[in-house]
């Protein structure tokens, strides 16, 4: 299977990139955190923006939770 | 270029069977099916098995494994690295789904002969097997049986029957009960004849088999790899704050950590975890999603676990 032009979701530092395979193959792995790979750059991208919209999720629920502790303990 | 070779006829290395995700109408999601298969092939996988008991097939109807086929061999996934579970509730779903998939030139199928409200007899089995054979009528394809002692028992007569009068299509025999034993003995009886695989990876070193069928690799590619290959079965996987552990040991913590339930929910909830992706979690009814109580039992568990990714 040809993967030379295939496009992958990465974690690294705790940040999400999407990676072509070239620049993929050149990390050391242990570097990071390979999520899927895709067979184009869209497709990466458009599963880099859904965990990207899960972050922000995630941030909102705990700043929504740290603001309601907040009023309760005025 | 970089590629990984599907060139080889041959059944070797670890062919993941690999679940269903399913988007929220309940249709086969392709997409992401597409880019598990791609991410598992990245890691080193060599073959799906595609709607076998890990892939729910029996809650699909032939059009939509044919379509899921078709696309993703579109999509670039090579061919020959497919196989697909044609067990059907009767012969003539079989027939057609065998038919249609060999249009696409895969690997080849497995399949078990359906369970029944009755008791069967051997020649019942046999003339199953014959009667599939005989009319999908084309040379050159690939069977592969699927032997599950639980749901239909498939004795040694009937098995020496079939392989001596389908030499050429009956390929391989792949067990899917876990006791090792049985295993063996089907390596003992059979071994010289065609491949003999499992799809409990605790009994894959005893086997010693080219290829193996594993439902894990979805989850622990590399170890699976590891542990099928004599070249890395020393390597050792290190897992952040606990001793170094072998990749068998890994298994087996995860085998007693699945074993407590359904195994395609659980195994479809860690690839939601894994992916972050609730989507993943999702099933047909009537097997429909992990209850509450074993989410969170799951999400504790695979805490402990400890999963590297990125090594496994």
């Amino acid at each position: 299977m040809d993967f030379s032009n295939s496009w992958y979701v990465i974690e690294r530092n705790n940040r999400l990139e999407v990676m072509s395979h070239e620049d993929f193959v050149a990390l050391h792995p242990a570097n990071c955190q390979m999520f899927q790979n895709y067979q184009n750059r869209s497709g990466a991208m458009s599963e880099m923006r859904r965990l990207v919209q899960n972050e922000i999720k995630a941030a909102s629920a705990k700043i929504q939770l740290m603001e309601t502790r907040l009023t309760k303990s005025y | 270029m970089t590629t990984i070779s599907h060139e080889s006829h041959a059944f070797s290395g670890v062919w993941a069977s690999v679940p269903t995700p399913l988007k929220a109408d309940l249709n086969i999601d392709l997409i992401r099916l597409n880019s598990h298969i791609r991410t598992l092939f990245a890691k080193g996988v060599h073959g799906v098995l595609l709607f076998g008991e890990m892939g729910e097939g029996s809650l699909f109807d032939v059009d939509e494994k044919v379509t899921a086929l078709a696309y993703l061999i579109a999509q670039g996934i090579p061919a020959n690295a497919i196989m697909l579970s044609a067990s059907c509730t009767n012969m003539n779903d079989s027939l057609k789904l065998i038919q249609q998939a060999l249009q696409h030139e895969i690997h080849g199928v497995t399949v078990m002969p359906p369970s029944y409200e009755q008791e069967i007899s051997e020649q019942g089995l046999i003339d199953y097997v014959d009667q599939l054979i005989g009319r999908v009528n084309q040379a050159n394809w690939r069977l592969y049986l699927l032997l599950n002692a639980q749901k239909i028992s498939m004795p040694d007569a009937v098995i020496e029957d079939l392989l001596r009068k389908h030499p050429n299509h009956i390929v391989g025999m792949i067990d899917e009960g876990a006791n090792p034993t049985h295993t063996l003995d089907l390596l003992k009886s059979f071994g010289d004849k065609v491949d003999i695989s499992s799809t409990h990876e605790m009994n894959h070193k005893l086997l010693k088999s080219r290829g193996v069928v594993s439902p894990l690799a979805n989850l622990l590619p590399r170890v699976i790899i590891g542990m099928s290959t004599s070249a890395s079965q020393t390597q050792a996987h290190s897992v952040p704050g606990l001793k170094v552990k072998q990749g068998d040991e890994r298994v087996q913590e995860l085998v007693t950590l699945l074993g407590k339930y359904p195994s395609t929910l659980a195994m479809k909830f860690i690839l939601s975890i894994i992916y972050r992706d609730a989507d993943w979690a999702r099933s047909r009814p009537p097997l429909g999603e992990l209850p509450l109580a074993s989410r969170e039992y799951f999400n504790k568990a695979m805490k402990t676990f400890n999963l590297n990714t990125s090594e496994e």
